[in-house]
């Protein structure tokens, strides 16, 4: 029994490490001045961050994935919040059809939908290849699944039509006891869906390269870009990129919690 | 007049009908069970009357005005639900501060009314808490509480009590009927537990696919079933088909009979009731004995067919075991026709 159980945390721990190993050594490598034939660094120092977090074209990056990922984030809610309402209160009998219509972003491979994708954008009524639209209306479909996911299952856990009656009953109307009943009680999943989506859709790389590349550099698009400077300057953009995804997601476990 | 009156109400979902012509009239401050078994049309009924289901036909007056068309808001009328309905999301004191809260009362008031509600149904200390931090008996409570701080003209209970455990379910029934008789409020309450029904109402109403078989009081309902249905679903009546009841007790009829299991006694464990009248002895043989507290329920195996016999648990009596022939005698004076 003991023996065993020491076995599995070995497992579990030489599995972090070896996960982990990469990234430390990353970490290192984006403190270091010189890394050469030694087995540690010459010297520490965080001259490659300052250098990066003063690069504009970095920030301007960053300022612009963020904004595209807090605009498909909120086109998402706008759009799927009221969509669950309606299916899971007036037409509960279609929850089947929308799981189905939300695994549908998952049947395609991305590097194939931007073809399409590509194509529905580039004409009437929405003439948005290469500007920064049609990632966020690309942006929102991929994330639309996860946020469904998390939203229907605070749904689920609700007895809504009781609930809804008991407002009526109460001389809320259907709007009041929406917001007042129904959303506060789903918030929790759709906060959590919202971090959650935001530190993938922050590190999507595919379609921003295809669909607008350097014509609105994203930060995926900026770290392919920049794969010929100096390692060390390259390793300090993974590692701030890496905490930046790391404190949101951590956020959204905790908010799960 | 009476305070509420309903009128030819019918509802059909798509094509199926729940009920056709449903008539009866309430007074004000009236306790009213609703009794019948599972998917009768209670809760449909219950519903169309709070204005959660729209009807196909027929009216609802309360006091006078015409409901039958008005939104579930506006009808003044609160409804408390067998899953509690409790907004998770709030406190006990939001929960029942809601309704006040959408009528756009002062908050004086609303404080005033919450205070009340919470001290009549007891849960003082608890105004803080979260649902999901109370027990059963505690939600309905507080659901109860949410519903009478809204001073509703009627009040509706769809099985508020079937969640619950024995003895709660047995300590809340009660305080629910000692707050509707203060507050002399219009109630109609749902179940499908007779013993609930005969305990609380001032008159049931007993349900079957969608009509009301018979209405009245509960020594009524209990002593004079309408119907065959009735006597079955009511105080386990024995219920003989017109030729056994014909040969077992010598009755000249051409209905079912129906006879109370306590209204037969075992002739050598009893003494007879010289006030009534009885039938002749009828032998049977003990099948299965069964200990229900302060009663003692026999299953009697006649050449008639079977026969369920109570008879009051007496510390005097042994219990008789099975297969005993025993000598069995009908009080003629409780035996009920019916059709
Ligand atoms: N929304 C609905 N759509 C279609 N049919 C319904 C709907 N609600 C109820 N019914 C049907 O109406 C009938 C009566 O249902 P109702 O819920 O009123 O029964 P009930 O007497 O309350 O039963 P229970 O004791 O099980 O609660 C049932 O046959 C049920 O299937
Ligand atoms: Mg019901």
């Amino acid at each position: 029994m003991q023996n065993s159980n020491r076995f599995h945390y070995g497992v579990v721990y030489g599995i972090f490490a070896i996960l982990l190993l990469p990234l430390l050594s990353t970490a290192l490598y984006s403190l270091a001045t010189r890394w050469g034939a030694t087995i540690l660094p010459d010297g520490l120092t965080f001259d490659w961050y300052i250098q990066l977090w003063s690069d504009p074209r970095f920030l301007l990056a960053f300022g612009q994935s963020i904004l595209i990922c807090l605009g498909a984030l909120a086109l998402g809610t706008l759009l799927i919040v009221p969509t669950i309402f309606v299916v899971f209160y007036y037409f509960p009998r279609l929850k089947w059809v929308m799981n189905l219509l939300i695994l549908l972003p998952f049947a395609v491979p991305p590097v194939v939908s931007s073809v399409g994708l590509l194509q529905i954008y580039a004409d009437d009524p929405f003439p948005i290849v290469g500007t920064p639209w049609i990632l966020i209306f690309t942006y929102f479909t991929i994330a639309l699944p996860f946020m469904y996911r998390a939203i229907a299952n605070s749904m689920h856990a609700l007895n809504l039509p009781d609930l809804m009656d008991a407002a009526h009953l109460l001389g809320a109307s259907t709007w009041q006891a929406f917001l007042l009943v129904v959303l506060p009680n789903i918030r929790k999943g759709l906060i959590v869906s919202l971090f959650l989506s935001f530190s993938f859709l922050f590190s999507e790389f595919v379609f921003a390269n295809i669909l607008v590349g350097t014509r609105y550099e994203t930060l995926q698009v900026y770290l392919f870009n920049m794969r010929h400077t100096s390692g060390h300057f390259t390793s300090a953009l993974v590692i701030s990129y890496f905490m930046f995804v790391l404190i949101f997601t951590w956020i959204a476990n905790r908010l799960n919690k | 007049m009476s305070y509420v009156e309903v009128t030819n109400l019918a509802k059909r979902f798509d094509s199926t009908p729940v009920f056709k012509e449903i008539n009866f009239t309430i007074n004000k401050g009236e306790f009213i069970t609703l009794l019948g078994p599972s998917g009768c049309g209670k809760s449909t009924l219950l519903r169309c009357i709070a204005g959660l289901n729209s009807v196909d036909n027929g009216s609802i007056l309360v006091d006078g005005e015409d409901i039958t068309s008005l939104p579930a808001q506006r009808r003044g009328i609160a409804m408390v639900f067998q899953s509690y309905a409790l907004f998770p999301n709030m406190t006990v004191t939001d929960n029942i501060a809601f309704g006040l809260k959408m009528q756009k009362l002062s908050s004086d008031e609303i404080q005033r009314r919450v205070r009340e509600g919470i001290e009549m149904v007891e849960l003082n200390g608890r105004e803080d808490h979260y649902p999901h931090q109370l027990s059963g008996g505690q939600r309905q409570r507080v659901a109860l509480a949410r519903s009478l701080v809204m001073q509703p003209r009627i009040l509706l209970l769809d099985e508020p009590l079937s969640a619950l455990d024995a003895k709660i379910r047995k300590n809340l029934r009660e305080q629910i009927r000692l707050i509707q008789q203060e507050l002399n409020l219009t109630t109609i309450f749902v179940t499908h537990d007779q013993e609930e029904a005969l305990t609380m109402s001032d008159r049931i109403f007993l349900m079957n696919s969608g009509q009301i078989v018979q209405s009245g009081s509960a020594e009524e309902i209990y002593t004079e079933p309408a119907d065959a249905f009735v006597a079955s679903f009511i105080g386990n009546y024995n219920l003989l088909q017109a030729e056994q009841a014909r040969a077992m007790l010598g009755l000249d009829t051409q209905l079912k009979v129906a006879i109370r299991p306590e209204s037969i006694l075992i002739s050598s464990l009893s003494p007879v009731d010289t006030r009534s009248h009885y039938s002749q002895p009828i032998s049977g043989t003990v099948k299965s004995s069964m200990l229900l507290g302060n009663v003692i329920r026999y299953r009697m195996d006649t050449d008639n067919g079977e026969l369920v016999v109570d008879l009051l648990n007496r510390s005097s009596e042994r219990l008789v075991s099975r297969g005993t022939q025993l000598e069995l005698q009908v009080n003629m004076d409780e035996v009920r026709e019916v059709a």
